[in-house]
């Protein structure tokens, strides 16, 4: 077996980079610094690495952004498709690279489909009759025939970035490059996005460049991996060859079945990668493996049974305006004091809506959302937001302040804490969420991933029973996003607070919560313990919700090894029932797929 | 949450009025704009008002509760300057009836009263106007049909476009302020605070999307030529150039009329 999928076998270099550097005007430090990389016509790369280490940078080299619209200091050479793109104008590179950006609000230009997939077009003075051939072609490869007419704004983030990626398919390009297009979508946005650039891939032989944190649902497309570190390529190869030098490291995503592998075997074996490989790696080594037929698997904070729920949502219902739809169609649920739990749903579920009605942003009805027994409707906004904490999805919206002292420091002041105790507890936050070194910084001036530790900080400065976070490792390195869920599962655990995570990430919902809530539609579909959720197909498929590989893993093995526990859903948990002292058998063998 | 933008937005609809050019409409404001301007009269004032109120439910099907939510707020202002204006303005002509020991009459109140209403029709024009039509289609005209740079028309139509979304994001903002425990400051100095406070973020990520915009719009050819093409062109046809001359010829000949004194449209002491 290959754990190395190659689509297309090597023709010639359609990108060329040649000793590249770059620093931004008045800057001095290089943001990429010496890079030569060249990648072949029809290849899949994906370009790993943490916040702020030139990745977007490399994007912008590829379509001539840099330098024709992005001043600074460019060394070296950049050829794409045989063309210096120093000597290319902007709109030339426009027919051969196509880009995606992550926010696709952000860059939508046009109210209509059709005109926001012409627009380039347009501006390349192409004939009107080609534009509208070139524009249902782009639109039928996407699949989105039936949003014409629509305006962009009623539509959902997977059918807005397809749009988006259409508008860029007309032009033609042979190269897509991609920096984070998934960001902002749900599983089964993302999905849609992921298939299609596949399908792009593998059946128009366009090459792809994608930027990306997702790895687990890329590893039956990519075909190569470039690890970018401080501006410099550190790694670049065969997704296999380069996860297995990632081996011992922090701070990078690898695929859950790699992982997994990595824990099992110190060898360099080739290692899993897909659901199917991981199967067979379990496979072979269960045949000399016991486990535990009824494994404790109560994982990360155990929830503090009390008399009361520290919150109960009683028959909720919602609608922002009278002839607007419900949002929330009479929901009840309760929560207990400790633990975290997770609020899944696809977008537009009712997830904000709900969160924002327990912090009283938007009022619920008398009598329908109670913390600690008492109706939130009795208490003062103030009083609500001294007793739960809520994390935007986007840091930005919620600073006050000039520095990242004086936004730790704001919750505690205006609460009456002397500035002896604000002093202690905002030097603690610093140091617990990474920011050392920054206190005189302005908020705005920090990177994507600071940004979120800052805001995350913000809520958890004042100890809040309940704290909601909105997707909170959204721009976070895995070292970070690790760092943070583990402070949160530390507070719920040592301190009995509740954490209230809505996320998309599958992934994380099943490593770290105890208790999950999915809504649809403004119902609630399921709530109760997180492993359930993953063995409920049907629920998964009307939620539109995905399994993390792991549960894919064990699902299929349950068929090969009947009575394998089959609840398994987060490595944790599989380690429990197969402890790591195993490694042994498995450092016997090197066949373990064939 | 997606919605159809504000009263200040275009809507989306099958109405005459949306189906016609933008150059036509814009003619239609302008000229509706002129009479309103030139008649001081409270009756003709009223009837002038009138007939764009009918323009809106007949050709643009608007609905009562839409137009009054787009404009009471205008309309309210309004009020308020004739208030003013009849309390302020010297008294001519007969008395209509005292109050407050301040006698109203018919020409200061009906002048008071005519001018309010102009400003009120003005804004209702124009209100008309953005709601029928598409910014796009209006960028699009302007550039063809006035000559205007492309890049200009477009980044009026982007402004345009962007509006609905700061005012999402500014009511994110306002929220998320709130979470933090932020009051809203009183006093002149306070009020300076809370704005500030919450134009900073909006600004940050103003500017990080207008980035990002730019980028997007330069690496798919933006800018790259002096013209562009443009498709599904709404453009100025037959009925609309009929129109246009029609209302050009009704300005014309009613200033003239009013320039020879042959019709009035204020009052003569």
């Amino acid at each position: 077996m290959t754990t190395i999928t190659t689509h297309y076998t090597s023709t010639q270099p359609i990108v060329e980079l040649d000793r590249v550097s770059f620093s931004y005007l008045g800057s001095d430090r290089e943001v990429l610094q010496n890079v030569s990389l060249t990648i072949d016509s029809g290849d899949f790369v994906l370009v790993l690495g943490s916040s702020g280490s030139g990745k977007s940078t490399f994007a912008m080299l590829l379509n001539g952004l840099i330098p024709h619209s992005i001043p600074g200091q460019l060394d070296g050479t950049v050829k794409i498709d045989g063309l210096l793109t120093m000597k290319t104008p902007v709109h030339e590179l426009a027919t051969r690279v196509g880009m995606v950006f992550q926010d696709p609000d952000a860059q939508i230009v046009n109210v209509l489909v059709q005109d926001e997939i012409n627009f380039g077009m347009e501006n390349l003075r192409w004939d009107e009759n080609v534009i509208k051939m070139k524009a249902k072609q782009a639109m039928s490869q996407l699949g989105i025939e039936h949003l014409v007419g629509r305006n962009v704004m009623s539509l959902s983030g997977g059918q807005k970035q397809k749009v988006v990626l259409a508008s860029v398919l007309a032009l033609e390009p042979k190269i897509l490059v991609l920096d984070e297009p998934t960001a902002n979508l749900d599983p089964l946005g993302t999905k849609e996005v992921f298939d299609v650039i596949g399908h792009l891939n593998h059946e128009h032989n366009i090459t792809v460049v994608l930027i990306e944190n997702r790895v687990d649902e890329l590893v039956d497309l990519v075909n190569r991996v470039v690890l970018l570190e401080n501006g410099t390529i550190s790694l670049n190869g065969p997704p296999g060859e380069v996860y297995r030098k990632l081996r011992g490291r922090t701070g990078l995503w690898l695929p859950q079945v790699t992982e997994m592998a990595m824990r099992y075997s110190s060898e360099t074996l080739q290692l899993p990668m897909t659901v199917q490989e991981g199967c067979d790696f379990l496979v072979n080594g269960i045949n000399h493996l016991q486990w535990q037929l009824k494994p404790e698997i109560d994982q990360q904070a155990s929830i503090l049974k009390t008399s009361e729920p520290l919150l109960e949502v009683k028959n909720l219902q919602f609608q922002y305006h009278i002839k607007l739809p419900l949002v929330l169609k009479k929901i009840s649920f309760k929560i207990e004091s400790g633990g975290i739990v997770a609020i899944v749903g696809q977008n537009g579920s009712g997830k904000t809506t709900l969160a924002r009605l327990l912090v009283r942003i938007l009022n619920p009805p008398v009598g329908t959302v109670f913390l600690n027994t008492q109706d939130i409707r009795h208490l003062s906004v103030k009083d609500v937001s001294s007793q739960i904490g809520y994390v935007f999805q986007n840091p930005d919206h919620q600073f006050v302040s000039d520095t990242v002292y004086d936004e730790l420091a704001y919750s505690l002041r205006i609460h009456g804490f002397s500035e002896a105790e604000v002093e202690e507890k905002t030097r603690e936050m610093i140091l617990r969420m990474d920011l050392q070194g920054k206190e005189q910084t302005s908020p705005f001036s920090l990177s994507v991933g600071e940004r979120r530790r800052l805001s995350v900080g913000t809520m958890l400065i004042l100890n809040q029973k309940l704290v909601i976070l909105d997707e909170p490792t959204i721009g976070l390195d895995p070292s970070h996003s690790h760092a943070l869920m583990a402070l949160l599962a530390q507070l719920a655990k040592e301190f009995g607070h509740t954490m209230l995570l809505i996320t998309h990430d599958m992934r994380l919902v099943a490593d770290w919560t105890s208790h999950t809530i999915v809504l649809n539609q403004g119902e609630i579909l399921f709530d109760g313990e997180t492993r359930e959720v993953f063995q409920d197909s049907m629920l998964l498929r009307e939620a539109h919700l995905t399994e993390p590989p792991i549960a894919k893993v064990v699902h299929r093995l349950r068929y090969i090894v009947p009575d394998f526990p089959h609840d398994i859903v987060s490595l944790a948990q599989l380690e429990r029932i197969m402890p790591l002292n195993v490694q042994s058998m498995y450092e016997r063998r090197t066949d373990y797929g064939s | 949450m997606a919605h159809d933008g504000s009263f200040l937005q275009y809507r989306s609809g099958n109405s005459p009025l949306h189906k016609l050019d933008p150059l036509t409409k814009l003619a239609g404001m302008l000229a509706f704009s002129f009479l309103a301007f030139g008649t001081y009269i409270a009756w003709m004032q009223s009837l002038v008002t009138l007939v764009v109120l009918l323009i809106a439910f007949i050709f643009g099907r608007f609905r009562v509760r839409d137009l009054i939510a787009a404009t009471w707020f205008f309309g309210i202002a309004c009020v308020g300057f004739i208030v003013i204006q009849s309390f302020t303005l010297p008294s001519s002509g007969p008395v209509l009836f005292r109050l407050f020991g301040h006698s109203f009459t018919t020409n200061t109140t009906g002048y008071a009263y005519a001018v309010g209403l102009r400003i009120y029709t003005i804004y209702l024009v124009s209100i008309i106007f953005i709601r029928t039509t598409s910014p796009r289609d209006l960028a699009v005209s302007i550039t063809e049909g006035l000559k205007v740079p492309y890049r200009i028309a477009y980044s009026f139509f982007v402004a345009m476009r962007m509006i609905p979304l700061m005012q999402e994001e500014m009511a994110v903002i306002r929220a998320a302020q709130q979470v933090r425990g932020m009051g809203r400051r009183k006093g002149i100095r306070g009020q300076l605070q809370n704005l500030r406070q919450l134009m900073l973020p909006l600004l940050v990520r103003s500017m990080r999307e207008a980035g990002t915009l730019v980028h997007s719009m330069e690496s798919r050819a933006f800018g790259a030529f002096p013209t562009r093409t443009f498709t599904d062109v709404n453009r100025m046809k037959t009925k609309g150039k009929a129109i246009t001359l029609a209302l050009l010829a009704l300005v014309v000949v009613w200033y003239v009329l009013v320039g020879l004194n042959i019709i009035h449209t204020q009052y003569i002491q």
